[in-house]
């Protein structure tokens, strides 16, 4: 009882922190600020105030305690910034090899141009810190245009607080002709709660590839609230990968909200690999126009004690659109993978077609999988679907590896990458997917080596 | 080569082998037939090291080493390869990179350094050709949406590759028609050597036109009741199985 | 155009047609004022001649609801029930205790043979004669507003030594079977309306079957709201001790009228080792009219538990009617090697509102279950399927297989899948898949080409869509199922 009553007064102080880091940037940002974007902030802290922190008695958090995520305590702001020896290194650490790709990199959430290597032209995109575009009505616009952030209060108090980020425009018909990578730094000497806001505008007919991926310079503890706001225009196609391998000090919640008008297409592929401490993923595709296609894709591989939670919206609101969802997880030894997805059809969206599929491998007796699948439905000619399955190797086809004279280890490793490949396979990139690849065989050895 | 003494084997309790002994010498080949449910797939499984098989007696050696102590892919390692007669599908592993991940096991178990990407490839082609192995089915899932045939094909190429000492191959040619039986006997007969030996398992004297044995074995209830050369198959597919089970009653 | 305009005057005849069992039956009662206090459960308790315990236990139940804040978390907007405005106690006034079927009031044995319902035994058994080996016994419960009014074949079980009564009856008869199993199933806390039920549980079935008996006839209740501005809050206890076996129906309906009545009911099964318990339900409940006006709120608890190894407990329901259904038959598999199965039909129309499914608590190792639940929705209809899979972390071995479909008649209804899967042990295997659909308008065709006409076709797509879980039912349940489907959905496509 008194252990309830301790923990409870420090998710306060938590949600305390929070509301006076409010306060102070508040006060700074007044006069710098158009009043509409002041007018978001103090109704995003009411939002915020009014949900608190949310506990397991909140439908959307009932698998994922904080609780224990919220006991240290953050700096608000980061103490100072690392050196470029540090950034280079992160750059390295993030590298892909193979990967013809331009890269931005953000230090500690700000754009940092010296290390970033972007196109040289200037006509067609636009990528400004947020710091220096958040006075624009532009900006103001397109700040929570879909999100919410009642019922989302990390959105919420991100709102509130942001300072900075990237901002990117896609202008019509502009296509990127490599990838963009974008590799976030974080490196400081104490621990850190950041709250980095980005947005990305895909406009008429534009086309884009975008991998994000992030490195924690430091054995400090890191926080990372972040909200991304995409918009995919008309006949526009973005490509979105996310790769989430950390550390054990990492807790992530990182919340992607997507707005697609007509004729237009968004890949989404969130990889999460060992070995952040918290990663939740609140991905909400919002189809705000006829005929478009969706596909997200996500693998997540969870180890010791360690919780992976993805969930993913997919508000169908007009007619002819199609989406498919497919999240595959590996539950390593001791951890807790959640998925919780939702396919809304609502009465005009006649001829959806929305599917979605969860699969989940529990490698070792100590795991936990909870998956919430579900389909809220509201228009009669649609095909929907959803499946779920949860289960362990498949006896028969292990025992047909091994009277090959593959081992019994090799054979669960290439089980698992088998079980990872209807996911890694769609990665059109044969770098990223090699690289990922690679990824999920040295985690497996990993994980292996401590069972 | 392999030596089976004194075989008693049940699952879930009930006693399926009831005494088998069976000596194969190496290059030769045995033929093993019987009615059905009269234990010739389960012998089988029992000496690939199948789990659910329990042994409750007697003894499997090849070339002196004790079979029933060894892991299944330690039994294939050591050369050991079952046909399966339900190959299993596996999606999202490719054929290719099974057979290269099988080859270099068995490769490192015997001290041999794995093979390279260009000379696993030269092998690959080359025993596809042997076995008449379509080339675009190498690149696929393994065995995913194959027909009945080439997922038998499979089986006689991963043979090919592997090179064990002994196979065993379970009611290879059930479901297989003319040609896909005459492509895989063909195949057999194109591995066998005076170095390793096979068993064949089967229900009908069909496949024994394609494979000649030296030996025939016939199994009823557990055990083998009667033991000949080639001709005691054709004299089995004139008078049935019936005969057997009336001289065994 | 011309079939068009004939499928809207199907439509609009349909709509207007009357719920066949809304008539109400002019008997006199006992009714207490409405309200709900300490009172009115000391009342009740008093009226039973109950123990000491009993009481005490309604109290807790009483207190524990005033506590309670209504469920929040279904997919409708929960009514507002002024629990306040019904009255907890109805009965029809024949205070006599009855010494045989002869004089129960015949205008209540008339009532429930209108229903269908045959309360003499006499009757029942010169029908079996005439149909040797058709028609099998059926042994009814019925229960009238607040109390069970007529047991039948009850001196025929108890040759078996099977227990077949109200449960007041059983509380005054068999006390100790009743202490030792009511409420440990559902405790009184378990949620507002079982709480609600624990305090004011007015009567309900009691059925005990021995060791090693198999009940050789299917027992059922048949419950039936007559009285205005009163609910029912019934209670059944079922008992199946070492390897019995016992086959249980339940049938409802009650009479027409404007304003919503609650049915807060518990339902508890408890099986031993090697027992089996099969319920089956037919929930007729008045639906409301086509505007939603009036309709029986369903809020109900059901809950079985798998005590003993190799146990079984299968849910059967087919779900037509009520205004508003709540309801979530449960198992907790709890002996090794113990099996749990829900099959659900449930069809909304009109303004009707449906949220229902189940929960499996997978405990012991090697238990099995599967899960069918097929929703229709038509009209307004809204269907959710809400259903939980719990596998523990000792549950070695677990199996679970779900299928669960939506079919969708009209463009203004709603279906809706909430399944919730959790696994904590490495060696169970769940597999859970749903789709939704409307109905095929290509097999409508099939059959309209072959001289069947819309409505019979859907009839036919629909029934032969429900099939798997009309398979479980008793037969002659089966059959009235089957008509009741059909009868609820014509005219459904526009």
């Amino acid at each position: 009882m008194s252990q309830q009553v301790v923990e409870n007064s420090n998710s306060l102080s938590l949600k305390d922190s929070l509301i006076k880091e409010f306060e102070l940037t508040y006060s700074k940002n007044q006069g710098n600020e158009p009043e509409a974007l002041l007018q978001k902030r103090e109704a995003a802290l009411g939002a915020f105030q009014c949900a608190g922190i949310p506990t397991i008695k909140n439908e959307e958090w009932r698998f994922t305690n904080l609780v224990p995520f919220l006991k240290d305590s953050y700096q608000m702001q980061p103490s100072g910034m690392p050196g470029s020896d540090v950034i280079e290194k992160a750059i390295v650490r993030a590298t892909v090899k193979g990967l013809d790709a331009y890269r931005l990199v953000l230090v500690n959430g700000q754009i940092d141009f010296s290390f970033s290597q972007l196109p040289d032209y200037q006509e067609g995109w636009l990528i400004r810190p947020v710091s220096e575009v958040k006075g624009t009505e532009a900006f103001a616009a397109a700040l929570n245009s879909t999100l919410p952030i009642e019922k989302y209060p990390f959105a919420a108090i991100n709102t509130a607080c942001f300072s900075d980020g990237f901002y990117m425009e896609l202008n019509n018909d502009f296509q990127l002709d490599k990838p963009l990578q974008i590799i976030h730094v974080y490196s400081d000497q104490e621990n850190l709660f950041l709250q980095p806001r980005n947005i990305i505008k895909v406009r008429r007919g534009a086309l884009a590839e975008v991998l994000e991926s992030s490195v924690l310079m430091s054995d400090k503890l890191l926080f990372v609230n972040g909200v991304t706001e995409i918009q995919v225009q008309e006949n526009a196609h973005f490509k979105h990968a996310h790769f989430q391998v950390g550390e054990a000090q990492e807790r992530w919640i990182m919340h992607t909200q997507v707005e697609q008008l007509r004729d237009s297409r968004y890949d989404n592929y969130t990889l999460t690999l060992p070995h952040a401490d918290l990663v939740r993923n609140n991905l909400n595709v919002i189809l705000d126009g006829p005929s478009t296609e969706t596909h997200l894709y996500g693998l997540y591989m969870v180890e010791n004690k360690h919780v992976v939670d993805n969930h993913s919206l997919v508000d169908h609101r007009h007619p002819n659109c199609m989406s498919n969802q497919l999240y595959k997880g590996v539950i390593l030894d001791g951890g807790k993978g959640v998925f919780n997805g939702k396919i809304y059809v609502h009465r005009p969206a006649q001829k959806t077609n929305a599917f979605q599929q969860n699969n989940n491998l529990l490698f070792t007796p100590n795991g936990t999988i909870n998956s919430k699948p579900q389909l809220e439905i509201y228009a009669d000619d649609v095909k929907c679907s959803h499946g779920s399955t949860v289960g362990q190797f498949d006896e028969e086809a292990l025992f047909y590896l091994r009277s090959r004279g593959i081992g019994a280890d090799t054979a669960h490793s290439l089980m698992i990458t088998a079980f990872a490949f209807d996911v890694t396979s769609k990665i059109e990139n044969e770098a990223l997917r090699n690289h990922i690849e690679q990824l999920i065989e040295k985690t497996i050895a990993q994980a292996q080596a401590v069972i | 080569m392999l030596s089976i003494k004194n075989l008693y084997a049940s699952v879930e309790d009930k006693q399926i082998l009831k005494g088998i002994n069976l000596e194969v010498g190496a290059g030769e080949v045995h033929a093993i037939m019987g009615p059905n449910g009269s234990g010739k797939s389960s012998l089988a499984s029992v000496l690939a090291g199948r789990e659910n098989y329990e042994v409750t007696e007697g003894t499997v050696t090849m070339d002196g080493k004790d079979l029933l102590d060894l892991a299944p892919e330690d039994r294939a390692r050591e050369g050991l390869f079952l046909a399966f007669q339900y190959p299993v599908e596996i999606p999202g592993v490719s054929n290719i990179n099974f057979l290269k991940t099988a080859l270099n096991e068995i490769r490192s178990y015997h001290g041999k350094a794995p093979l390279d990407a260009k000379r696993f490839l030269q092998l690959t082609k080359e025993k596809q050709k042997l076995v008449e192995f379509d080339a675009k089915l190498v690149n696929r899932s393994l065995n995913e949406g194959f027909s009945g045939g080439e997922k038998k094909r499979n089986e006689i190429l991963q043979l090919a590759m592997l090179e064990p000492k002994l196979a065993i191959l379970d009611e290879t040619d059930s479901g297989l028609d003319i040609d896909a039986l005459r492509i895989v006997s063909n195949g057999v007969n194109k591995l066998r050597s005076k170095d390793n030996a096979f068993i064949l398992i089967t229900h009908y004297q069909r496949l024994l036109e394609y494979i000649v044995p030296d030996f025939v074995h016939v199994l009823y209830n557990g055990r083998i009741v009667k033991s000949g050369g080639k001709d005691l198959a054709l004299e089995l597919e004139e008078k049935g199985y019936d005969w057997i089970k009336e001289e065994n009653k | 155009m011309a079939n068009k305009e004939k499928d809207e005057d199907i439509l609009e005849q349909i709509s207007n047609q009357e719920y066949e069992f809304g008539f109400s039956t002019d008997i006199e009662m006992d009714i207490l004022p409405a309200g709900l206090n300490e009172d009115v459960i000391r009342f009740i308790s008093q009226k039973k001649n109950e123990p000491e315990w009993l009481l005490e236990w309604r109290l807790k139940g009483l207190h524990t609801f005033e506590r309670q804040a209504m469920p929040d978390w279904q997919n409708f907007e929960m009514p507002a029930i002024n629990f306040q405005d019904i009255s907890y106690y109805a009965a029809p006034k024949n205070k006599k205790k009855l010494g045989s079927m002869d004089e129960v009031d015949p205008e209540l044995l008339a009532t429930f043979a209108k229903l269908g319902i045959p309360l003499n035994e006499q009757k029942i058994l010169a029908g079996v004669e005439e149909l040797e080996g058709e028609k099998p016994q059926v042994a009814v419960d019925a229960v009238f507003d607040s109390v069970s009014v007529a047991t039948t074949f009850k001196a025929e079980l108890a040759k078996l030594g099977i227990i077949f009564c109200s449960i007041s009856e059983a509380v005054q008869e068999h006390p100790e079977l009743v202490r030792k199993y009511l409420g440990t199933v559902v405790p009184y806390s378990d949620n507002k309306f079982a709480s609600l039920n624990t305090a004011a549980f007015s009567d309900g079935s009691f059925v005990y079957i021995p060791k090693g008996v198999r009940c050789p006839m299917e027992l059922s209740t048949y419950f039936r709201i007559n009285t205005e501005n009163t609910g029912q809050f019934e209670r059944t206890l079922i008992v199946a001790d070492e390897g019995a076996y016992v086959s249980y129906l339940e049938g409802c309906t009650a009479p027409k009228r404007d304003e919503n009545q609650l049915h807060a009911a518990i339902v508890e099964l408890i099986a031993m080792d090697n027992a089996e318990i099969k319920y089956s339900t037919v929930q007729n409940w008045f639906p409301g009219d086509k505007d939603g006006k009036g309709g029986i709120y369903n809020f109900v608890t059901k809950r079985g538990a798998c005590r003993g190894k190799n146990s079984k407990i299968s849910w059967t329901q087919v779900e037509t009617g009520s205004a508003i259904t709540w309801k979530y038959p449960s198992v907790i598999l709890q002996g090794d090697n113990s099996v749990g199965e829900f099959y659900s039909v449930a069809v909304t129309k009109n303004k009707q509102i449906a949220d229902t499914g189940t929960k499996i608590y997978h405990l012991g190792k090697n238990t099995r279950s599967r899960i069918i639940s097929k929703g229709i929705s038509a009209g307004f209809g809204q269907n959710s399927y809400r259903g939980l899979v719990q596998v523990g972390s000792k549950a070695d071995n677990a199996r679970n297989f779900t299928q669960c479909d939506s079919l969708l008649i009209g463009d203004l209804c709603g279906a809706h899948t909430f399944p919730y899967i959790e696994s904590k042990n490495n060696t169970a295997t769940i597999e859970h898949e749903a789709t939704t659909s409307k109905i095929g308008e290509d097999q409508i065709f099939y059959l309209n080409q072959r001289g069947i006409d819309t409505e019979q076709a859907v009839a036919l797509i629909v029934n032969g869509y429900a099939r798997e879980v009309l398979n479980q039912l008793p037969m002659e349940f089966a059959v009235e199922a089957q008509k009741l489907l059909s009868l609820t959905l014509e005219g459904s496509v526009g």
